[in-house]
């Protein structure tokens, strides 16, 4: 009976030890794990959202963040695995073979490599022909066209979303590449969407007297911002 | 009672009614009564969530916060009663030094309309067909004639050669006369320059829509046509609350997403960019680019509104 009291008192105290103890393990433990999926969201992450797609979707995503994202062509593999021992040829021309499938018109830009870099071929080349990193194709159009460029960063180019008040939140800015496809830049026409007087979908008796429009007179056409073009490109903090 | 009882008028003789007189009073107040239940009859008839509450409640600006809440309650029990869907409805207050201004760049809008259903979609307007907020206009080419401009073209792809395209919408203005025309004082211009209705405070008498010079202003002539399944859930008191029918509505900037800092619906729908909003009161915001910068104009400048929604030209 003496004993019943003693371990009453003893054991709480060794009990929140020993809880403490899982607890803090515990802790740790799943600290790692987050730490490691979190760096491993984050190299998995970045190859599907540092650049958004034009119109279509992601191709495989083997290719590494470091080169391209060869989606548009349907490619699914490394520039260097054909180019490492390839002449570079420059004379612009309909490519037949390899590149086919590639649309070319920049109007009098029609040089490959006033973009991608001569040798480093998984990037692009400045203006003064040194190596820029393939992320940072905004600057290879601001190189040629300053004047867009500048219009992007001062909000009367391109496209924003996200929060004015960069207080509250942060700006999203749609990458230049999203909107042109750099080998043909023009902006293609867009199918419009119906005008405001047209009823589409089920429709119902046109001369039914008013209230009886309970029910839905056309389905709404889908309208997805996000998803027109591309998804928007991570937030941009050093706006204007 | 032992006194009157033996007397035999039911009513005090001091006062001269006679059982005769009661009598004819009491006909004559049977047929007034009647008459008024004749008259109300309509009234009872109306619906049968009819609510003495949403007929007695106040102007927006007479409403006490505690009063607010009661209000916006009930709203949101209409909203859940009529559509089955969980609204809330929020009275979300104007940012302070905060005014808004939106630029339009004509040289890039394709008229492709995704800011109409946008906007459609975002400020739960009716889905019967003309009720958008946002009107695009196709105009040759070469100058704005608003006359010939057609708001119904529908081709296969935008732009068309040798069209441009013009989205209309309520300009904010800052003299608006929208609200000069209402006679019970049901629209407004807040103090962050957007020009408000009190849903339940308009009388549909639609002196402000023959008013404004832009065809800004939609009348709800039936019970708004919505989808519960495609519902906009996230609404303020002033802006996109399911409407009732009658009343005038109109664009407010979005008010329940700027005045949390984000941007309008349309402008985030536009594929091709050619919106801006800010707030003009700050020199960094890209509203402040655009009007320092490009060679901005308003629609009608002619009839001295002072509009805040401003387009310009430019690739
Ligand atoms: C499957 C092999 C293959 C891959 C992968 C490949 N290319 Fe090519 N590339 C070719 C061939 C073949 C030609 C020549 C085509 C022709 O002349 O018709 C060529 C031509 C070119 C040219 C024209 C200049 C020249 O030297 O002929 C450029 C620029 C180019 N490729 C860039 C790239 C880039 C950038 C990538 C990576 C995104 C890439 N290529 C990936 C096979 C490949
Ligand atoms: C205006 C600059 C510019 C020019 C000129 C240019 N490219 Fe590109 N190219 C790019 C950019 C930017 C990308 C990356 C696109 C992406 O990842 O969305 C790219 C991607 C590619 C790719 C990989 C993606 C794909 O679509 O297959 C190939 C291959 C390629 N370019 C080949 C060429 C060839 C061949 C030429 C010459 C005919 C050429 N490029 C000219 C800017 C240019
Ligand atoms: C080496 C310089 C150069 C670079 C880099 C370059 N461009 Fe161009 N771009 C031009 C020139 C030159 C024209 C004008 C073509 C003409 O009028 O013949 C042009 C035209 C355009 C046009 C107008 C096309 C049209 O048909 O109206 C767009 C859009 C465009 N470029 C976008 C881009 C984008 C996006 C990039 C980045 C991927 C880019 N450019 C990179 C030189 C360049
Ligand atoms: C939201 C989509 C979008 C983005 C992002 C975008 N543009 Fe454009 N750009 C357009 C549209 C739309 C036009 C007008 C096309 C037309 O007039 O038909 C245009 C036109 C152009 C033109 C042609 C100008 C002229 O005078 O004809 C150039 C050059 C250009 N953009 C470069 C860029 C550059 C560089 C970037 C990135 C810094 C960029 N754009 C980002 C949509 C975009």
């Amino acid at each position: 009976m003496d004993d019943a009291p003693e371990t009453r008192t003893e054991s709480p105290p060794n009990a929140w030890v020993a809880g403490g103890v899982l607890v803090a393990l515990g802790l740790v433990a799943y600290a790692g794990v987050a730490w490691l999926l979190s760096s491993a969201a984050q190299s998995r992450t970045t190859v599907t959202e540092a650049r958004p797609s034009l119109a279509v979707p992601f191709g495989p995503d083997r290719v590494p963040l470091e080169t391209l994202q060869l989606h548009k062509a349907g490619f699914a593999y490394d520039c260097d695995e054909c180019h490492y021992d390839r002449v570079r040829d420059r004379t612009p021309r309909t490519f037949v073979g390899e590149h086919s499938k590639l649309e070319f018109d920049h109007g009098r830009n029609d040089r490959c490599f006033n973009c991608h870099h001569e040798t480093e071929l998984t990037s692009f080349v400045t203006a003064a022909g040194d190596v820029l990193p393939s992320t940072d194709h905004v600057k290879l159009c601001a190189g040629c066209h300053g004047t867009q460029h500048r219009d992007w960063l001062g909000g009367a180019h391109g496209r924003r979303s996200g929060f004015w008040d960069r207080s509250v939140g942060t700006l999203r800015r749609t990458d230049c590449i999203v909107c042109h496809d750099p080998h043909r830049p023009a902006f293609r026409p867009i199918e419009p969407l119906p005008p405001p007087g047209v009823a589409v979908g089920p429709v119902h008796p046109p001369l039914e007297p008013h209230g009886a429009v309970q029910q839905i007179l056309r389905t709404p056409p889908v309208v997805e911002p996000d998803t027109l073009r591309g998804p928007a490109p991570a937030p941009d903090e050093d706006a204007p | 009672m032992s006194q009157d009882a033996p007397n035999g008028p039911l009513l005090d003789p001091e006062e001269g009614t006679t059982r005769r007189n009661f009598l004819k009073a009491a006909a004559v107040t049977t047929a007034g009564v009647g008459a008024v239940a004749a008259s109300l009859a309509p009234l009872r008839e109306l619906d049968a969530t009819f609510d003495k509450e949403a007929w007695l409640q106040k102007h927006y600006h007479e409403l006490t916060p505690a009063e607010m809440d009661k209000v916006l309650a009930r709203l949101e029990d209409e909203a859940k009663a009529e559509y089955g869907v969980d609204v809330t409805v929020r009275d979300v207050k104007p940012k302070a030094k905060t005014k808004y201004a939106y630029a339009l760049n004509l040289g890039v809008c394709v008229g492709c309309r995704r800011c109409a259903y946008a906007c459609e979609k975002e400020n739960n307007t009716s889905r019967a067909p003309g009720k958008q907020y946002i009107r695009v206009l196709e105009m040759e080419q070469g100058g704005i004639d608003l006359e010939t401009a057609n708001h119904q073209y529908d081709p296969e792809t935008v732009p068309q050669p040798g069209k441009f395209y013009m989205p209309v919408q309520c300009h904010q203005c800052d003299k608006p006369p929208c609200t000069k025309v209402c006679p019970v004082n049901a629209t407004w211009k807040e103090p962050d320059g957007i020009v408000v209705v009190d849903y339940n405070w308009c009388i549909g008498c639609r002196y402000c829509e023959a008013a404004c010079p832009y065809w800004a202003r939609r009348f709800n002539f039936e019970k708004p046509v919505l989808n519960p399944a495609d519902m906009n859930t996230d609404t303020a008191y002033l802006s996109n609350r399911p409407r009732p029918v009658g009343v005038m509505e109109k664009c407010t900037f979005c008010l329940h997403r700027v005045r949390e800092g984000r941007y309008p619906a349309c402008l985030e729908a536009c594929p091709t960019g050619a919106r801006a909003f800010g707030n003009v009161y700050d020199p960094k915001s890209e509203i402040r680019y655009i009007l320092e910068n490009k060679r901005v104009f308003v629609l009608k400048e002619d009839v001295g509104t002072l509009p805040n929604f401003f387009y310009y030209f430019d690739a």
